[in-house]
């Protein structure tokens, strides 16, 4: 049963692992490049995230209001495969009712989302947010060839591949990876995803990089947000060991570049309610950490916290519903922590719970359910609607051995968050799924219309001959927020010919006259690029 | 002169007081050595190259010293561009275990032997912990090392105690906590 699944890993061999492996041994030009050191600059892994050393300061400008540039993601994930028809409930069916004997929820024991379907009273803290139009259900949510392995299913949602292919890639890692193509070689100061309590998350892994900031623990995070450090070193004494790990803490402490951002926004933001204590809903705090930097202006645009325990494959009742209750009242409190004050944040942060599978139908024989196919989806916003979509599982004629198909394709809510949430081209959302259509749900989520050209970090205005000067071309360029730049002049292949500039700017507006003859080079076409802010912008030009 | 440097005990003296800062060899050579892997089955002449240039690239190229005084040993050793460095190669050095199936036996093998075949990710964590760095963490850090340790695996089968050292996931579970213990700054200290 279980203990099979655990053997099973298709596509986690070691034979692919090697192969994968090998191809990170292969020495590129960029990591020479990196391991050079550029301005006495190497790169730092925390979380496996690549980030550049220069010297910390404080965060920069508001949010840029352009496209769907202002509007937040947090992804919720179940861990461990959650029990979808225990969570909303085909109300009154003598099937749900015979398949689960002893862990069914009863009549009694729900709150009404319709005349057809219910959920617990135990998270009847999300009542008012599916009156008030803040909440809606996907039904049975899956995908073709469902893997039942935990691990391998996982990396099937956080990779968004087929159930057969393996991607070392997660679906947002690639959308980052679009959003901040010079990631690497000019860092933003701002992290552009964050994630607390789950490591070598595949969902924000891309080819450059893990585009995520792991924070492991709450404890870990207050460490940096108090204090502006990775790690501290007041409690260090004078033996020659405490002097010496003193000391590199210290040199840790300087390379970590996020931490001025995340004190900033920490200090800036504020939690306006009360949340559960942290012993009784760990979800909950995470929640609150999200809250008081969205509120503080990180910067950051996309979160993931996590809840475990949802493999309930034994006396799943009380078990289930305590976790699903923690997960009401932590959402519940964190869009009237987000909301407090009429702020708005609450209708710019849309959720989504996601479990890497549901549980079987039929109830085992220790009161529990084993992993199963569709498990439905939950995503809450302030004026997202209440609604459903999708099919809920048929249940009349249930087959022991498998799971009624599944209704909506998982890849669909991705697609529909990128493109209509996060207000991207299709064209890009095609890219980031793969290279394939997946149909977007309409009506799932208020659309916003893709942003023309996405500044809110730098600017490549352009090129016009100086007015004055002979053989001279002035480049101009915006930066919005401070950070590491690069002007370079590339052929046309692409290949960096000139490195006009590669310093630390401050906000403004500059003009670089780039005279072609001090540079040693032709007259042809050429390109130019900027990249700043983990962006790259791209021209031509001739000269 | 490769074999006899690395039969040789240069890079396991006994530094009782892991006060002194590693060099680059001592950072990436003995995550090889420790687990148990050995030249030239699983510890290649390719690996010796990959771990060369990584030493190399931090300014210690074997068998040329910049001087006739030889390497500056201790705090040079370290700074941001240096320290970010040793981290990211760390993680490439680990990356080679993947490439041979002892060597990942030999990790398994190690835990095994360390914790008697303890079914307590707590103690496992904690025993490799104190085998790869000598030294024990703080509880926030020993938090997140069992929390890479346990590397994703739901939480119940550690409480039931299903888990074990013999799951196929083991050796990756090692290299997780492997790879966060690298970049611990007590990592750098021997």
């Amino acid at each position: 049963m279980c203990q099979s699944e655990h053997k099973i890993r298709p596509g986690a061999t070691l034979n692919d692992r090697a192969e994968h492996e090998k191809d990170h041994r292969l020495w590129s030009r960029r990591d020479f490049l990196t391991a050079t050191g550029l301005f006495g600059a190497g790169s730092f892994l925390l979380g496996n995230l690549p980030v550049r050393t220069f010297q910390p300061t404080p965060l920069m400008a508001a949010l840029s209001a352009a496209g769907g540039s202002d509007r937040f993601l947090v992804l919720i994930r179940l861990d461990g495969g959650n029990d979808g028809l225990n969570t909303v409930v085909k109300r009154g069916s003598s099937d749900y009712y015979n398949m689960r004997p002893s862990i069914s929820i009863k009549e009694n024991n729900m709150w009404a989302l319709s005349t057809e379907y219910g959920m617990p009273l135990a998270t009847n803290a999300l009542q008012p947010m599916w009156t008030d139009g803040m909440m809606k259900v996907i039904f049975n949510v899956g995908y073709p060839e469902p893997n039942l392995s935990h691990f391998r299913s996982y990396d099937i949602l956080a990779s968004a591949s087929d159930a057969n292919t393996v991607w070392d890639t997660g679906w947002l890692g690639r959308f980052l990876d679009t959003e901040y193509a010079a990631f690497l070689e000019t860092p933003p100061v701002v992290p552009p995803a964050l994630q607390i309590g789950l490591q070598n998350n595949l969902v924000f892994k891309s080819d450059q990089a893990n585009m995520s900031l792991a924070i492991s623990s709450p404890q870990e995070f207050y460490q940096i947000a108090q204090s502006g450090q990775l790690y501290e070193t007041a409690s260090l004494g004078n033996t020659p060991r405490e002097l010496e790990l003193a000391f590199v803490r210290n040199t840790a402490n300087a390379a970590f570049r996020y931490s001025g951002a995340i004190q900033q926004a920490y200090s800036n933001g504020k939690n306006d309610v009360t949340y559960p204590a942290t012993q009784d809903n760990p979800l909950a705090e995470q929640l609150a950490i999200v809250a008081r930097l969205i509120k503080g202006n990180l910067g950051t645009k996309i979160f993931m916290v996590e809840i475990s325990g949802f493999d309930t494959h034994a006396t799943q009742y009380d078990l289930h519903l305590e976790l699903l209750n923690q997960v009401a009242v932590a959402v519940k409190t964190f869009y009237d922590d987000l909301a407090f004050g009429n702020s708005g944040l609450g209708e710019k942060v849309l959720s989504m719970t996601f479990s890497e599978f549901g549980r079987a139908i039929f109830e085992n024989g220790s009161a529990g359910t084993d992993h199963g196919w569709g498990t439905h989806m939950l995503l809450f916003g302030g004026g997202i609607g209440n609604g459903f979509t999708g099919q809920y599982q048929d249940l009349s004629d249930p087959n022991p051995y498998t799971d009624p198909p599944f209704s909506v394709d998982f890849r669909s809510v991705y697609a529909t968050i990128l493109q209509d949430w996060l207000g991207n081209s299709p064209e890009l959302v095609k890219f980031v799924m793969g290279q394939q259509d997946f149909p977007i749900i309409n009506g799932l989520v208020p659309p916003v219309a893709p942003s023309v050209g996405d500044n809110d970090r730098c600017a490549l205005l352009g090129h016009n001959p100086h007015a004055t000067l002979p053989a001279t071309i002035e480049i101009k360029y915006s930066i919005m927020k401070e950070g590491p730049l690069r002007l370079q002049i590339l052929d046309k292949a692409g290949n960096v010919l000139r490195t006009l500039l590669d310093e630390y700017k401050i906000p403004g507006s500059y003009i670089f006259n780039f005279k072609a003859t001090d540079w040693f080079l032709q007259p042809g076409t050429y390109q130019y690029r900027l990249q700043s802010g983990g962006q790259a912008f791209q021209r031509e030009i001739r000269f | 002169m490769m074999k006899q440097l690395f039969k040789s005990e240069h890079f396991f003296e006994e530094q009782l007081l892991n006060a002194r800062i590693k060099s680059p060899m001592e950072t990436f050579v003995p995550i090889l050595k420790m687990s148990g892997c050995v030249y030239p089955t699983q510890i290649t002449d390719n690996w010796l190259d990959e771990v060369l240039y990584y030493a190399y690239i931090l300014h210690e190229e074997l068998f040329e010293p910049p001087n006739v005084s030889g390497w500056k040993e201790h705090r040079p050793w370290i700074n941001e561009s240096t320290l970010s460095l040793r981290w990211e190669y760390s993680a490439k050095t680990i990356d080679l275990f993947f490439q041979n199936d002892t060597a990942l036996a030999n990790l398994v093998q190690l835990a095994l032997d360390l914790t008697n075949q303890s079914n307590d990710p707590v103690v496992v964590t904690t025993a490799l912990v104190e085998f790869f760095t000598g030294q024990t963490l703080d509880p926030v850090h020993l938090q997140a090392a069992v929390g890479y340790f346990k590397a994703g695996i739901p939480e119940n089968y550690f409480l039931d105690g299903s888990w074990n050292l013999l799951w196929d996931e083991v050796p990756e579970q090692i290299i997780n906590l492997l790879k966060y213990l690298i970049k611990l700054p007590e990592f750098q200290l021997n």
